[in-house]
């Protein structure tokens, strides 16, 4: 098979099985949030089922909005989150085979959910979805030095462990975890936690989800959105739901590659209790400022982070 | 007596055309100004025209000037490498955009026909940067283009020529330290033969303690034309009144490639740069990168916030050349063209901008996305490009800039320096984030247009930007053919570091494979709305004020983007930082100015007009004369 059949494969593939799983994971997020506040929660195919009805849904455009962009920016957003899905589960699968892009190019395409928020809100002309658009904007300043700052611990560690030199390559970072992972270390914990934190932000779950703020600026960046538009921000975010913790197990946790049969038993387990995690943490955090936000993040978690990375650097 | 092999050579061809057509020009300028437009756009695509095709077959040139003796032998070389034919190229092409968009945009100006004049002369002077074989010869280029730059900026509207004048102090001491330069490699062993540019590098410490001082002075010079911290000051002192098509045309364009590519020369061609210069380089780079994104970040004038991105993308370009890797170097330069692309684009939007709203402040802009949806259409993608959206060319650049910093040995330095470049890439990305917002997509201020109409596209205007956001596109889409013809070839001869060598062999960007899977990503997602609802349509509402009904014009509910950053210059210890670079704590030109003060004001004070304090002087200095001569003849 050419190089270009087999990328158009694996997208299909894995962007399918992540949207299904990212919407699996968006119901055990509502299940767990409903018992922790006493409720019974929807069923497994609540989240499916509201999807179907928003495409169902008219698609409402407000007079002030330059119409292309508005209607454009969540088809990029979900297009660009299916690209970085296909070359994690790749990464995951086949770490021996170059694919796409590196961490790099991960790192790059992850923000573009983010950016096309803020391009379809600040392109709704409405004042409620330009203050979302700037919150989001600097949530995503907040977030993106500490957890660079994390990934670059989880080169370090890697590098360290497989005696190569440092790499941003995905199947190489992988693969130099094979017999112990960059998280069993001092540094390797902290970063994790950091970035732990990190995907909480970039996900928009609260504590961050200043950028919606539903009681604040009525969902803010979303204001606008109706239907069809909608569902596809929405599949963008569940889909991201399921793609951070995958990322956070390749770069800190050894993936998929264990080289033994319950492999496969292990990486469930780790992947569940990230996913854990951040319902955890979104279920007993009140929101924070944007001011808050950002001092959480540049002045506690970065210095964090680098305390990490200094760590790592000299072998911890 | 003419040297026949001279004139008959076809590398000179193009520097006399553009010298006597930069003349005609400056003769016309009053009389007849259509000839001076005329002979613009034609000069530089006559320019273009020769540059393909004398690249690979003129042959070098070398003709002897004068022998001043002692070994020191001034001749005129030309000589064709493949940089400097890029520069050459590029520096034609941008030529050319800029007189099509400077017929509509400066038509009726007082000096319009003089400014086609200049536009020529700094391409003949930035021609012979390209071309030039020795130093003396990359001098004489480097010298008009300075001057032309002077004169051009000062062509601007009010504060135009204090702007000037700053930017000729900055360069002109940059081109004192390249003539310093110059002298001290000419007068070390080799003499003049130490000045080629086509002999090879030799180590920097072959010259001992001197190769690091001349390194030094010439790294100097570069990063002032380039505009690198801390003498990029010029930049955007000139920005806010000179005229726009200036701003794209040198500082965005010309004088970037001509300083990294000296840079690049001077790495690569004459001092080959051991640890220490190389780590000097990464931080330089790193520091310009972050500490001009964030003054970027807070400005409410457009040209002035542009002025401060083209201040920190040179950071990444002098960061992959100092990582001394093939990735880092052929990125490093990659970036060069690149940024020379986006930005001149997006200054170029600035003038279109400026033109229909009647005003540089980002407060009084918004609501053009409308009128002007071509304008729009090619500087979001240039937006995009700059900070680094994959698949557009500036994602590519610094991809290999990433790549070549990871394969420095010195790991907490390479950290360092990956965390600030990605870093300052988000910072840009917000930046823009603020411009596209308060310019394009905000709604319209209660104020009105200005002439009183609305602002239309107009092809001459909007053509040059369309071809720099195509250009953009391609170069992110398909980079492998421009980087395996020029920029990896040069490199590789350029590396001193063994990492990094191998790691563009097993690249892991394929820009073409990710932009056929976001296709069909788009598609899947189209796929998804169409499989949802056969008949998928729009309707068009009201927006949802929460039940309030916005009026036309009425400012209440519209939001610039002015203050999408409030919260960082509200932060501690950043916004205090922030603050005093805004007020101008790091600007090298007003620091010297203040102590230069003190110091003629000390001299003053010595002026009594009593004679005989001027005699004592003068004996005083005739005694220390005396007594150095004495004793170093030994006496």
């Amino acid at each position: 098979m050419t190089a270009l059949g087999w990328a158009i494969v694996t997208l299909v593939l894995a962007g399918s099985g992540t949207l299904v799983l990212g919407l699996t994971l968006r119901w055990v997020d509502r299940k767990v949030t409903a018992l922790v506040q006493w409720r019974v929660g929807p069923p497994w195919y609540q989240p499916f089922v509201d999807m179907l009805k928003l495409m169902g849904k008219e698609n409402l455009v407000p007079s002030t909005a330059r119409g292309t962009g508005f209607l454009i920016a969540p088809l990029v957003a979900l297009a660009s989150t299916l690209v970085v899905a296909a070359i994690l589960w790749h990464a995951c699968f086949r770490p021996q085979v170059g694919f796409v892009g590196d961490l790099i190019v991960v790192l790059y395409l992850l923000t573009m959910p983010a950016l096309m928020t803020m391009l379809g809100a600040s392109a709704s002309g409405n004042p409620h979805a330009a203050v979302g658009a700037s919150r989001e904007m600097k949530l995503l300043l907040s977030y993106e030095l500490p957890l660079l700052c994390a990934i670059l611990v989880g080169l370090a560690r890697a590098a360290s462990l497989g005696g190569a030199a440092w790499t941003f390559r995905l199947g190489d970072l992988v693969q130099a975890q094979s017999t112990w992972p960059a998280v069993a270390s001092a540094s390797g914990v902290l970063a994790l936690l950091v970035a732990i934190v990190c995907a909480q932000a970039k996900l928009g779950q609260v504590p961050f989800d200043l950028a919606e703020a539903e009681c604040e600026i009525m969902s803010g960046v979303l204001v606008e959105y109706s239907g069809p538009s909608l569902a596809m921000f929405l599949l963008a975010r569940a889909m991201l739901l399921a793609l951070m913790p995958l990322l956070m197990i390749l770069v800190f946790w050894g993936g998929l590659y264990t080289g033994a049969w319950w492999g496969i038993l292990t990486f469930a387990g780790k992947y569940l209790l990230l996913v854990a995690l951040v319902t955890l943490i979104r279920n007993t955090n009140p929101r924070l400022r944007i001011d808050q936000t950002m001092k959480l993040f540049w002045f506690v978690l970065t210095p964090a982070a680098v305390l990490a990375l200094i760590l790592a650097l000299n072998g911890h | 007596m003419l040297n026949w092999d001279l004139v008959a050579n076809p590398l000179v061809w193009p520097l006399v055309m553009l010298l006597a057509a930069g003349t005609v020009a400056y003769v016309a300028a009053r009389r007849v100004v259509s000839l001076c437009r005329v002979l613009s756009v034609m000069g530089a695509g006559l320019t273009l025209v020769s540059g393909a095709v004398i690249v690979g077959t003129a042959p070098p040139v070398r003709a002897l000037w004068a022998d001043l003796g002692g070994g020191f032998v001034l001749s005129l070389e030309l000589a064709q490498s493949r940089l400097g034919m890029l520069v050459f190229i590029a520096s034609a092409v941008f030529a050319l955009l800029i007189a099509v968009y400077s017929l509509r945009a400066l038509r009726g100006a007082d000096d319009e026909g003089r400014f086609h004049a200049f536009l020529l002369w700094a391409l003949a002077g930035a021609c012979t940067v390209a071309l030039a074989g020795n130093l003396v010869v990359l001098l004489v280029g480097w010298e008009i283009v300075t001057l032309m730059l002077f004169l051009m900026m000062n062509q601007g509207k009010d504060n135009a020529a204090a702007g000037a004048a700053k930017t000729y102090a900055i360069l002109g001491f940059a081109d004192a330290c390249l003539l310093l330069a110059i002298a001290l490699l000419a007068a070390q062993p080799g003499g003049s033969a130490n000045l080629s540019l086509t002999r090879g590098p030799v180590a920097v410490d072959s010259y001992g303690p001197v190769g690091y001082v001349i390194y030094l002075l010439i790294l100097t010079a570069a990063l002032a034309k380039a505009g690198a911290i801390p003498l990029h000051t010029w930049i955007p002192s000139a920005a806010a009144d000179a005229p726009t098509p200036v701003m794209a045309y040198l500082p965005a364009a010309l004088d970037k490639l001509l300083g990294i590519y000296l840079v690049a020369l001077l790495s690569l061609r004459l001092l080959r740069p051991d640890p220490s210069l190389q780590a000097v380089m990464m931080v330089v780079g790193g520091v310009t990168i972050l500490a001009a994104v964030l003054m970027a970040m807070m400005q409410h004038n457009l040209k002035k916030l542009l002025a401060f991105h083209a201040v920190s993308q040179v950071g990444y370009m002098v960061l992959g050349i100092g990582t001394g890797t093939v990735a880092g170097i052929a990125g490093g330069l990659f970036h060069m063209l690149n940024h020379a692309l986006y930005k001149c684009d997006l200054f170029l939007m600035s003038g279109t901008v400026g033109r229909a709203c009647g005003s540089d402040r980002i407060e009084d802009m918004g609501g053009l996305a409308r009128y002007l949806p071509v304008t729009f259409a090619s500087s979001l993608i240039a937006a995009g490009a700059i900070s680094g959206i994959p698949p557009l060319n500036g994602f590519a650049s610094k991809w290999m800039v990433y790549q070549g910093t990871l394969g420095v040995a010195n790991k907490p330095l390479a950290s360092a320096m990956l965390l600030t470049a990605v870093f300052g890439s988000a910072l840009t990305l917000a930046s823009f984030v603020k411009v596209i917002h308060s310019a394009f997509l905000s709604r319209r201020p209660a104020l009105g247009w200005p002439s009183g109409q609305t602002p239309r596209e107009s092809g001459l205007l909007a053509g040059p930007m369309v071809v720099l956001a195509l250009a953009c596109i391609v170069l992110g889409l398909a980079p492998q053919w421009v980087l395996d013809t020029v920029f990896i070839p040069v490199a590789t001869g350029g590396a001193t570091a063994a990492a990094g060598a191998g790691d563009l062999s097993t690249a892991l960007w394929s820009p073409t494979q990710a932009t056929v899977l976001i296709l069909l990503g788009l598609g899947g997602g189209l796929l998804l709305v169409w499989l949802a609802r056969r008949n998928f349509r729009s309707r068009v509402v009201r927006p949802f004020l929460c039940g309030e009904l916005a009026a036309q014009g009425d400012d209440r509910f519209r939001i610039d983007g002015t203050h999408f950053y409030r919260t960082i210059e509200d932060l501690p210890a950043i916004g205090g930082l922030l603050h005093q670079g805004q007020g101008g704590a790091m600007d090298l030109y007003r620091w010297t100015g203040r102590y230069g003060h003190s110091l003629v004001e000390l001299l003053r004070r010595q002026h009594t007009g009593l004679l005989c304090l001027y005699v004592a002087w003068c004996i005083l200095g005739v005694a220390v004369t005396l007594a150095y001569l004495l004793l170093s003849a030994g006496v």
